[in-house]
Order: C-alpha cells, then sequence, then structure tokens
C-alpha cells in the first residue's frame, strides 16, 4: 500500500507540475490580495488582531481556490474511474491528503513571507508565528480533504467547495487567528492554540479516513 | 404501540394553545425586563429543539452509512427532512434571540457563545442544503450528504468548548441563571418546561408528517425527493 | 413545497408574536429606538433627560398591560390555529392516501 500511495503522490506532483494550474491561481490570488491591502492602507499601520486577521483571510481564500483541484481534476479528466478500479480508497485518500498537505505548505510559504513584507507586520515571537501558521495549514488542508471530495462528486461549479467547507474551517480559523495575533503581541503566547490545531486535524483526519470510502466509492 | 405514538403526537393540539396561553397570561413577569421576559419561553425551546434536530439528523447519518443489509430504508430522506426542521427552527431562534437581546442588551448582535453556536449550526445547514441541491438526482446523494454532516458534527465539539475559554459572555448571566437556579419561580419553571415539551412534540409531529409524505413519494413513483 | 409552506408558518408564528409583544407593550416603541432596559451586568442606565423619556401622551397606566398581554396572546392563538388546521388537513390527507395505497396493494 505505501507502494501505491507513492506512486500516486509521483503521478499527481508530475501532472501539477506539467500545468501549474492550481499553485498558480492560489499564489496569484495571495499575491493580489496582499499587495492591495499594502497600496491602499498607504503605510497606516494595522492592529495586531487586524493584520492576523488579513493574513488569515489570504491564506483561507487561496486555500478554497487551490486546494478543491486535485479531485475536480480527476472528476474532470475522467481519470477517477481508472482511480476507482485500481487503487484502494485508503491508499487514494492518504496520497491526496499529502498532496494537499505539500500544497497547503507551499502556499503558506510564499504567502506569508510575502504578508509580513508588504503589510509590514512586526514579528515578536517567530517560533510560535512560524508554528502557528503550519499548524493553521495543516489543520486547513486536513479538514478540506474529504470536503474537496464531496465538492468535486457534486460537481465541483462555482463556490461550493467554500460554501462547505466555511462552517468546518471556523474553529480552525478562530484559533488560527487568535495564535497569529498572540504571536505578534508582546505578552508570552500561550501554546495551547497551537496543539488544539494539531488535535483537531488529527480527529478530522481520523474521521476521513473512515468516511472516505463512502465518499469515493459508489455502489 | 403506533397507536399510543399517534395519540402522543396529536397531543400537540393541546399543548401548544396550553403553552401560548400559560406564556402569556399565566407566568408572571420577571424582575429586570418585565413582560419582554415571555420571550423565553418561545426562545429557549426553539433553541433545544433545533439542536435536537441536528443530534437525530446525525445520528441518522451514521446510522444510514452503517447499515450495510438496509435493514432500515429510507434514513438518508430522514436525515435530510429531520434537518429541514432543524433550519427553520434555528432561523427562528436566531430572530427571537435577536430581537430579545435588542430589548435587554441593546444591540441586536453580540457574539457571545450561544449565539455564536446557534450561527455555526445555522451555517451547517446552509452548507448541507447547497451540498444536497448540488446532488440533485445522483445516485451518491444520500451517502455524500451523510458524510458531510458526520464531518460536520465531529467539528461541532471543538467549537462549542473552545468558545467560552475565548469570548466573555453576555449569556449565561440571564439564560443559563434563569434555566437552573432559584432566578425563577415555580410558574416560571413549569411553563418553561411545558414550551419545551410542547416544541419537542411540534418537531416529532413534524418529522413524521415529513416522512410519512416521503414514503408515499417513494410509492407513488415520482422522484425521490428533489430538492425542494 | 410543503417543506417551504411548514417553515415560513413557523417563522411567522414566531417574528409576529415576538413583533407584537414589542410593538403592543408600552415601552417597546421607545427601546426599539434605542434606549436599553437595562446593561449587561444588570445595572439600569443612568436616568434619561426629561425630554428624551417617553412623551406623557404615550405612557399608559400599569392596568393597561394585562389587556394588552391578552390581546397578544389573542393573536398569538389565532397563529396557531391557522398552522394546526393546516397540519390537521396534511395529516389527514396523508392518511387517506396512505389507506389507499395499502388498499390497492
Amino acid at each position: 500500500m505505501v507502494r501505491d500511495i507513492l506512486r500516486n503522490l509521483q503521478k499527481d506532483f508530475r501532472v501539477e507540475f506539467r500545468s501549474r494550474f492550481a499553485v498558480n491561481i492560489a499564489v496569484s490570488f495571495a499575491g493580489i490580495v496582499t499587495i492591495s491591502i499594502s497600496l491602499t492602507a498607504g503605510g497606516a499601520p494595522f492592529p495586531v488582531k487586524v493584520q492576523s486577521i488579513l493574513l488569515w483571510v489570504v491564506l483561507f481564500f487561496s486555500a478554497m481556490n487551490g486546494l478543491a483541484h486535485i479531485f475536480v481534476r480527476e472528476e474532470d479528466q475522467g481519470t477517477s474511474l481508472f482511480l476507482r478500479i485500481t487503487r484502494s480508497a485508503d491508499s487514494i485518500y492518504i496520497s491526496k491528503f499529502i498532496f494537499n498537505q505539500i500544497f497547503m505548505m507551499i502556499i503558506g510559504t510564499v504567502v506569508t513571507p510575502l504578508f509580513v513584507f508588504f503589510v509590514g507586520v512586526d514579528v515578536i515571537h517567530v517560533l510560535h508565528f512560524i508554528m502557528s501558521v503550519i499548524a493553521g495549514g495543516f489543520s486547513i488542508a486536513a479538514s478540506t480533504t474529504p470536503l474537496a471530495a464531496m465538492a468535486a462528486k457534486a460537481g465541483g461549479k462555482g463556490s461550493l467547495f467554500t460554501i462547505i467547507s466555511f462552517p468546518i474551517l471556523l474553529p480552525v480559523l478562530w484559533i488560527s487567528i487568535s495564535s497569529t495575533a498572540g504571536a505578534l503581541n508582546e505578552a508570552r503566547p500561550e501554546s495551547g492554540t497551537v496543539i488544539f490545531l494539531l488535535a483537531f486535524s488529527g480527529f478530522i483526519t481520523a474521521i476521513s479516513i473512515l468516511l472516505f470510502r463512502f465518499i469515493w466509492l459508489e455502489n | 404501540m403506533k397507536h399510543v405514538i399517534n395519540i402522543a403526537m396529536k397531543s400537540v393540539y393541546v399543548l401548544m394553545p396550553v403553552t401560548i396561553v400559560m406564556a402569556f397570561l399565566w407566568a408572571p413577569p420577571a424582575e429586570l425586563l418585565g413582560d419582554y421576559s415571555r420571550i423565553i419561553y418561545f426562545h429557549v425551546p426553539l433553541a433545544w429543539v433545533s439542536v435536537l434536530a441536528f443530534v437525530v439528523s446525525g445520528i441518522l447519518s451514521v446510522i444510514f452509512l452503517l447499515d450495510k443489509k438496509n435493514r432500515f430504508s429510507g434514513l438518508d430522506g430522514k436525515s435530510f427532512n429531520s434537518a429541514a426542521i432543524g433550519l427553520a427552527f434555528t432561523v427562528c431562534t436566531v430572530m427571537t434571540g435577536s430581537i430579545w437581546a435588542k430589548l435587554s442588551w441593546g444591540s441586536f448582535w453580540n457574539w457571545d457563545p450561544r449565539e455564536t453556536s446557534i450561527v455555526f449550526i445555522l451555517l451547517i445547514y446552509i452548507a448541507y442544503f447547497c451540498l444536497q441541491a448540488a446532488l440533485a438526482g445522483k445516485s451518491s446523494r444520500g451517502k455524500i450528504g451523510s458524510s458531510y454532516l458526520i464531518v460536520a458534527m465531529a467539528t461541532l465539539p471543538f467549537f462549542v468548548f473552545l468558545i467560552p475559554r475565548i469570548v466573555w459572555s453576555l449569556h449565561p448571566e440571564t439564560i443559563i441563571n434563569v434555566n437552573r437556579t432559584i432566578y425563577m419561580d415555580d410558574q416560571m419553571w413549569i411553563t418553561l418546561l411545558t414550551a419545551l415539551i410542547s416544541f419537542s412534540v411540534l418537531y416529532v409531529y413534524l418529522f413524521n408528517l415529513m416522512n410519512r409524505i416521503m414514503v408515499l413519494k417513494h410509492r407513488i413513483g415520482e422522484h425521490p425527493h428533489a430538492a425542494d | 413545497m410543503r417543506l417551504i409552506r411548514i417553515a415560513c408558518m413557523i417563522a411567522a408564528f414566531c417574528i409576529i408574536s415576538a413583533a407584537a409583544v414589542i410593538v403592543v407593550l408600552p415601552d417597546g416603541a421607545r427601546v426599539c429606538a434605542g434606549n436599553v432596559i437595562s446593561d449587561a451586568r444588570g445595572n439600569d442606565p443612568a436616568p434619561q433627560q426629561t425630554g428624551k423619556s417617553a412623551p406623557p401622551e404615550k405612557e399608559e397606566p400599569a392596568a393597561d398591560t394585562s389587556k394588552t398581554l391578552y390581546r397578544v396572546t389573542g393573536v398569538v392563538l389565532v397563529i396557531w390555529t391557522g398552522l394546526a388546521i393546516f397540519l390537521f388537513r396534511l395529516d389527514r390527507k396523508v392518511s387517506k392516501l396512505e389507506k389507499e395505497i395499502t388498499n390497492l396493494k
């Protein structure tokens, strides 16, 4: 099974690398929003909470633009039937999950320095800041993988994916925002928030592995 | 047994008018708010029924997915019906709650824990119905809808337990106290209990009606339940 | 369609009863205009300027409150009766159809 997972991953990466479709969209979106925020603010400083909110809004919508792609592309190109027959549901889920995580890490690595640079964020507790962005990104990717499969099955058109992932991501967003705001404040940030995010993503991943075969397989 | 349940459900025709009369005429006005406090006899049961409908919907989804031998029929449709009733009641809860908030605290909406969790449930319902509408006509509709509801239910405890850590609350002083401590005298307590029971019976009655209509549609051969 | 009708009825039931309470009770209009009865911690707000409080001709004696309560109860009961008649007729139609179907079989 590990071999299956690795092979799936390899295939996904190769296809993605050829067209770079999803990465382009997500990163361009993030860049556009960050630059427009910075431009229109004209150098006026934001309060810490607002900076953190803006960062996570950018990350969230970049994720919404990009994360459904992995399943929607399968449906569009007609390869999903082939996958369903030849691979087990678990191996497909794990390979898509890893792909989405890496994708989210890429988005985070590109967007966060861009954001810090353009909006002029003063990061006081660097380690906590990085940890909270990573943990938040991990939770977002973990929660949205099963939802991406559902949205792809439902046609994947329009903003269905955004609508169905928003309620599930609401606690993630809330905690991530307060976590990054804590990293930007003077006081010592609490690590409980990062632990919450990791616990949440673990829980959701466990449930999605159990549920994935109901979403993926049709009988 | 079926007969007993049938009679029990029909009792809503008696219970609701009794509740209305009790709420407005029998129960005494509260200390701070005066007669405005009577909205509590509608707001609390509505909120209770929305959560109940959500939980019933979730449990039916779980059983539906686990039920490989198909011992129970039409569970995905029943979960859909329960969610539909839950949505209506949740919208009413939000409206009555904001009217009450305006009366006692001066603004229609403050983000305190109870309000936030009810908005959360509302968002899940809306997303669920969007998903069901997008899946109309596909055979996998029941399974995917049920999976979504289960993922949403899994998120609920995290959300409900995390809010009190973050947000200072306006709510507990009025609602939790009024529910559980001596701030309510006997007449108010009895009225609230009657209201809870009658709204729950109303929910069961509506749920039963919708299920029967759904089964009839199946039998007559129409399309199972096109997104109304 | 039935679902929408049921939802609309329940919503109308709740909104109209709440609105009736607000509009009919003497303080209702004043409160909705922005004066609160008490703030979050249960303290009464500072006494209003005399110019801003409810003008004398709108104040009703306390005995009127029970009359308005009777009116509100009446309104809400009427709404409930409408909903109840709808549900009752629906129930009868559904039972009739069920009987027909089992008879056909």
